[in-house]
């Protein structure tokens, strides 16, 4: 039972806050548009070096939402696999019913 | 002979993007660092062990790259500030330098002022003169301004640690998928890794619409400007604001149009079809870009499209029109790419 709740709650709380981190910076490239100026194609690549980065930790959030929805369904899984185990180990007590 | 007052730039831009990066950009990372704090206590009582630790140091990290992006943004926001307080200085001046034109007599047509007519009025043609070089030394000295503190500036924006880190997860995620369970059991996330580590170049290309609008502007400073920006598309949206960037000429506005079009189809599909152009046609595209790039100051840029003979111009349509009735087949790609994210 413990070890369902952690995995539910992982999915549910852990990887779900860090999607919703990869949301909050997915919009950004959306920036402003810039008219010309001496100093418009500066002011570009520095838009282009910030932007990259947030780019990558948006990706990187993605991303690790995902690795946590996995640990989530491992921690699921081994739950299942020590149930069926006990069941072998402990016939008498029955199917461990979670 | 004349010299002109017009301003070299409006301070609304860089006013613009300060503000915006002070309020959208650093609003979003600040909402960001909370969700991810708020997933790392959250995780603090259900991660323990050697997951616990390894999710801990990574999110650490995570952490402390969100808050120095977050610096940078600052840090450009203050540029784009000071950079609007010079403009705005440049144009006060040349205000100025329009009262005294006026108030001494000298002729001021729109933003020309013009030379006096009597060439033995020697106090006229002093302030005329005295006028001029202020104007000449104000915009040496606002291109000056601009390489010392902008263009100088940029290489310090770029974050190269950050990057590693990003490249570093994904690729080390990915091969994990790829050992725990082979190529065959890749779930959506191992594509999405997958997606990112075959094209770790895309981290070293640029997203979205700052992706085209820096192709775009990056490609009109090079050899064959027209093709770059033929090219550099990867949608609407984006090309929107490509165009929204460029001097607002008619050239440009043709060259920019192509792009549009041609940013449908995807760059593949516009890179075969720049090659199907003829030579003559897309030497004059890449002139036009070029001029109209250079000339973002000039009052006036001569519309080169005029020049481009018809039968190029009808050429030009048809591969646009190709591009076109092609491109309903890569956005549906496109699009069903898009969902297997969500």
């Amino acid at each position: 039972m413990t070890e369902l709740r952690i995995g539910a709650d992982l999915e549910s709380q852990v990887a779900a806050r860090h999607h919703a981190a990869a949301e909050e910076l997915s919009a950004l490239p959306g920036f402003p548009a810039l008219g010309p100026g001496p100093g418009t194609l500066a002011m570009l690549k520095i838009f282009a070096a910030v932007l990259q980065c947030s780019d990558g930790l948006a990706a990187t959030n993605a991303l690790t939402a995902d690795a946590v929805r996995q640990v989530a369904h491992a921690v699921r899984e081994t739950d299942v696999e020590v149930g069926r185990r006990l069941e072998r180990v402990l016939p008498d007590l029955g199917p461990v019913v979670p | 002979m004349s010299f002109s007052l017009t301003s070299a730039g409006s301070p609304n831009v860089p006013r613009a993007a300060e503000g915006w990066l002070r309020s959208t950009g650093v609003d979003a990372l600040d909402a960001c660092a909370d969700e991810v704090v708020a997933a790392r206590d959250r995780a603090v009582s259900q991660l323990v062990g050697s997951s616990g630790l390894a999710y801990s140091l990574h999110v650490g990290q995570l952490l402390h790259h969100l808050e120095e992006l977050r610096s940078r943004f600052v840090r450009a926001a203050d540029l784009f500030g000071s950079y609007a307080d010079r403009l705005a200085a440049h144009e006060t001046l040349l205000a100025g330098v329009r009262a005294r034109a006026l108030a001494a007599g000298l002729e001021v047509a729109g933003d020309l002022v013009l030379p006096p007519q009597d060439p033995f009025d020697l106090v006229a043609g002093k302030t005329w003169s005295d006028l001029a070089g202020l104007v000449g030394d104000e915009q040496h000295d606002l291109l000056a301004w601009v390489s010392a503190h902008l263009e100088a500036a940029v290489e310090s924006f770029a974050d190269e640690s950050l990057l590693d880190y990003v490249r570093g997860f994904v690729e080390s995620y990915h091969s994990t998928l790829i050992s725990a369970g082979g190529e065959g059991v890749l779930t959506k996330a191992g594509r999405l890794a997958t997606r990112y580590a075959d094209d770790l170049t895309r981290l070293g290309r640029l997203p979205g619409p700052i992706g085209l609008t820096y192709d775009a502007v990056t490609a009109l400073e090079g050899d064959s400007p027209a093709e770059g920006l033929f090219v550099a598309g990867a949608g609407f949206v984006a090309a929107t604001v490509a165009v929204a960037t460029l001097p607002v000429t008619a050239t440009t506005a043709t060259v920019a149009g192509v792009t549009v079009l041609a940013t449908v189809g995807g760059s593949l599909a516009a890179q075969m079809a720049w090659d199907r152009m003829p030579d003559e046609a897309t030497d004059v595209l890449d002139e036009a870009a070029k001029d109209a790039w250079d000339a973002t100051a000039d009052v006036g840029v001569e519309i080169l499209w005029d020049k481009v003979p018809e039968p190029m111009q009808d050429t030009a349509d048809e591969i646009v029109a190709d591009v076109v009735d092609g491109a309903q087949d890569l956005i549906s790609a496109g699009f069903d790419e898009v969902r297997t994210w969500g």
